[in-house]
């Protein structure tokens, strides 16, 4: 007991012979703080705008700027090899071999004639006309194995496809589309339901109406008594034997159906409009209207 | 100022969209400006037929897409190769099963700038493990070197180290599945 008594009193001197609180040992803390007043409106610092030069005083300098080199843009008198590239026109590969597999995984029915819309729609094809993808270009991959008679209408095709197709007994026709009609080849069923009147088909532009009208290529504006003299040639010089074709054929019709240098889908004529809901087709009979979608 | 205002009295009255046009300069009308438009009056009915002629709705119908991807009819040969699978590929101690588009479910995947190349085989069902032993030895034995293989028994699925897609299709197209 008496131990923690002295204790305490022995803090108390303790406590006794610690220094006051007096002006000497105390902060200053009630003094006023100098103000100094900043230019700006965060008192004259650089905004996060860097310590020096240009990044500093935020004058930006034009795009392709290189601070007095000879800018890059510049340096080249010109560039021929992108004259014209917002013009020109892709065509999506589809090699024979894939088209092949669609048939045999029964994604294409061969019992209707095959064109841009078919490919389309089948889902495995990505048409983009966005990026000025003209249309389906049939490539000769697997051209050997190639064995189905079919009436296929593609935008670009060499000699080996065309003779791979013809060798079987089908038809191929090269055809024009564009631009707003491969918009409807690509999704029919959405332009259906807009309920729009289908429109023209554009005849092809000048760098390509050679290519369609010639016969060689099949192409949609040839006279078909030349196609079928160029089947024949082509025939001859890969060695096939062309198939003949008769009227009591079961794909005669198949084979024979063709599109209007003006039709963009088989069997329906520009003007007609498609109620999906009512399954019905309105014709125009208004003569303006008839004289603006003939052919 | 009167002869002012009489001019801009005139130019009120005249409504430019009255013009009369002859038959010609209808056709390459343009409607989609204010001036070459008609006004709209809504007694004018467009006349038009109606057809509810199924044979010209044929060629409708067709360019609808497919709901659904259609099953493979089965025929004698296919050319390009593809082949169905068999029946009885079912009952074996694994299965791999095709992929919605009916294609063999094996997937090269490029990497790196084309220094990683892996081989992936997907789907996989039943014993997996046996799955990788056999199809592991069935393509050493054909390329003579040591293939390294990763099996992911959660993910059914089996990642080769190496571009051997066409080996681990063979394998499985003939085993029938």
């Amino acid at each position: 007991m008496s131990a923690i008594k002295n204790g305490s009193i022995e803090a108390l001197k303790m406590l006794r012979a610690l220094p006051r609180v007096s002006l000497a040992n105390i902060r200053n803390t009630g003094a006023p703080k100098k103000f100094v007043r900043g230019r700006g409106q965060h008192g004259g610092d650089k905004h996060g705008a860097g310590n020096k030069g240009s990044g500093q005083r935020q004058n930006y300098m034009r795009l392709g700027f290189e601070t007095g080199n000879n800018p890059f843009y510049l340096r080249f008198p010109y560039e021929p090899y992108y004259k014209g590239h917002h013009f020109r026109k892709q065509y999506l590969p589809l090699s024979l071999l894939q088209l092949q597999k669609m048939i045999d995984t029964n994604r294409i029915d061969i019992s209707e004639p095959i064109d841009l819309a078919t490919l389309c729609n089948t889902g495995l094809y990505k048409l983009r006309p966005e990026e000025k993808h003209y249309g389906v270009h049939l490539t000769d991959e697997g051209t050997d194995i190639f064995s189905s008679k079919i009436n296929i209408e593609v935008q670009w095709a060499n000699e080996a496809t065309i003779a791979a197709i013809e060798r079987n007994g089908g038809f191929i026709t090269t055809g024009f589309f564009d631009i707003h009609s491969l918009w409807l080849l690509k999704d029919p069923e959405a332009f259906f339901r807009r309920g729009q009147p289908i429109p023209r088909r554009m005849l092809p532009s000048e760098d390509v109406i050679l290519y369609y009208s010639s016969p060689e290529n099949r192409g949609y504006l040839a006279d078909p008594e030349k196609i079928s003299y160029e089947r024949l040639v082509l025939s001859q010089k890969f060695g096939y034997e062309l198939p003949s074709l008769s009227e009591s054929d079961s794909m005669y019709d198949v084979l024979m159906e063709r599109k209007d240098p003006r039709q963009i889908f088989y069997g329906l004529e520009p003007g007609w409009i498609v109620n999906l809901v009512e399954k019905e087709i309105y014709k125009p009979k208004d003569q303006e209207l008839i004289e603006y979608y003939k052919t | 100022m009167i002869s002012f205002r009489r001019t801009l009295s005139s130019l009120c009255s005249k409504d430019k969209r009255l013009w009369d046009v002859s038959s010609s300069e209808k056709i390459g009308r343009q409607y989609s400006s204010f001036i070459g438009s008609k006004l709209y009056n809504p007694d004018d009915k467009v006349d038009f037929d109606v057809s509810k002629d199924p044979k010209e709705w044929k060629y409708v119908s067709r360019l609808l897409p497919a709901k659904f991807i259609p099953d493979p009819v089965v025929k004698d040969n296919f050319p390009s190769g593809w082949k169905p699978q068999s029946v009885d590929a079912v009952s074996g101690p694994y299965y791999v099963r095709r992929s919605r588009n009916h294609m063999v479910p094996v997937y090269l995947t490029i990497g790196q700038r084309g220094i990683k190349k892996r081989t992936t085989i997907r789907h996989i069902l039943g014993d997996i493990w046996l799955f990788s032993t056999d199809l592991k030895k069935y393509i050493e034995d054909q390329v003579k070197h040591d293939v390294g293989i990763k099996v992911d028994e959660v993910g059914c699925r089996i990642v080769l180290r190496g571009d051997y897609l066409h080996y681990a299709q063979q394998f499985i197209l003939e085993k029938g599945m």
